[in-house]
């Protein structure tokens, strides 16, 4: 019986494709989880692509191109990622006003070389909320600011979490 | 002479006062980081792992989530407490923002969504480069999508 096993993982070996996989292989294959490697692209969904991006150029983001449908995409400092503003569903409506910055389900946080520049053309631009976040831990803080339709960006300073390699 | 010489220094002044008026803007160098508040951010954190994103650290604030090589972050954190998760979505156009992680494996991703019991999972496909990118809402209706890795050639990611 055995020398019949060892013959069997023998042929496998040579003739059955090279590699024995033994069943413990195949749960590891099928649950292998998925690596997640980088957020290089922000959607943001507004009624009026064309008007909402005035607002985040005046933010001094700088618009690479506007598609026919009228999606306007905005590329980071060295194409390190995108926002894109897109149109919403016909039938749906931006969020209302927040008094504060942990209202929001979703808050995608930039990272910029001049933050007191981004909050003076926030203020500039009518932003209905700014409000500045200052960490316990470490001598930072983010501003976290509302576009006219009530979305909520953070902006911190540039490498401002030393556990993330960032461009 | 005294004249010219004051009139000079008027021009020097005059320009530096305007060049200093237009500051350059402020450059955008990266979004590192993304946020998710909910009303139960332990138990909402348990979607996500069960997604395959690996917590660096839980506790019952949430849990901040590194993604690979540390390339950036999820953070799931307390919500507002007279605040709610906004309503259930029928696509993925419905809600502001919407970030797009990278993957390196969407089929599993997808099956582990639906295993997690997603709300919603909607594939796109682009017509000019032919990726699809799926869009995936959680327990709490909050939509992420995720799209295969060097899915824009536009931009440069790790």
């Amino acid at each position: 019986m055995r020398r019949f096993e060892l013959a069997f993982v023998l042929c496998f070996t040579l003739f059955g494709g090279g590699t024995l996989v033994s069943a413990q292989d195949v749960v590891d294959a099928t649950q292998r989880a998925p690596l997640f490697t980088s957020t290089p692209t922000i959607l943001l969904r507004t009624p009026d692509p064309a008007n909402l991006a005035k607002f985040y150029e005046a933010l001094g983001m700088k618009i690479a191109r506007v598609s026919e449908r009228g999606s306007v995409f905005i590329y980071h400092e060295g194409n390190s990622g995108s926002l894109e503003i897109l149109k919403i569903d016909e039938n749906t409506q931006p969020g209302g006003p927040k008094t504060s910055r942990t209202q929001q389900g979703v808050v995608v946080i930039f990272e910029t070389d001049d933050l007191d520049e981004v909050v003076r053309r926030a203020e500039a631009a009518g932003s209905p909320l700014i409000e500045k976040w200052t960490s316990s831990q470490a001598p930072i803080s983010i501003y976290y600011i509302a576009d006219w339709e009530n979305n909520i960006f953070g902006y911190a300073p540039r490498y401002h979490n030393p556990n993330i390699n960032v461009p | 002479m005294k004249r010219r010489s004051w009139m000079a220094a008027f021009a020097v002044w005059v320009c530096a006062t305007a060049a200093g008026a237009q500051e350059p803007p402020p450059l955008y160098t990266s979004t590192p980081t993304v946020l998710l508040r909910s009303p139960d951010p332990e138990k909402l954190a348990e979607f996500y792992l069960a997604l395959g994103f690996k917590a660096a650290r839980s506790g019952d604030y949430g849990a901040i989530i590194y993604l690979e090589n540390n390339q950036g972050s999820l953070e799931i954190l307390k919500m507002d407490e007279g605040t709610q998760p906004g309503g259930a979505k029928t696509t993925r156009t419905q809600q502001g923002v919407v970030a797009i992680f990278e993957t390196t494996d969407q089929a599993e991703l997808v099956r582990r969504a639906k295993e997690a019991g997603a709300t919603l999972i909607e594939r796109w496909t682009s017509s000019e480069r032919g990726h699809s990118i799926y869009y995936v809402g959680d327990w709490e209706n909050n939509v992420f999508g995720f799209a295969p890795r060097y899915h824009n050639p536009n931009i440069k990611v790790p």
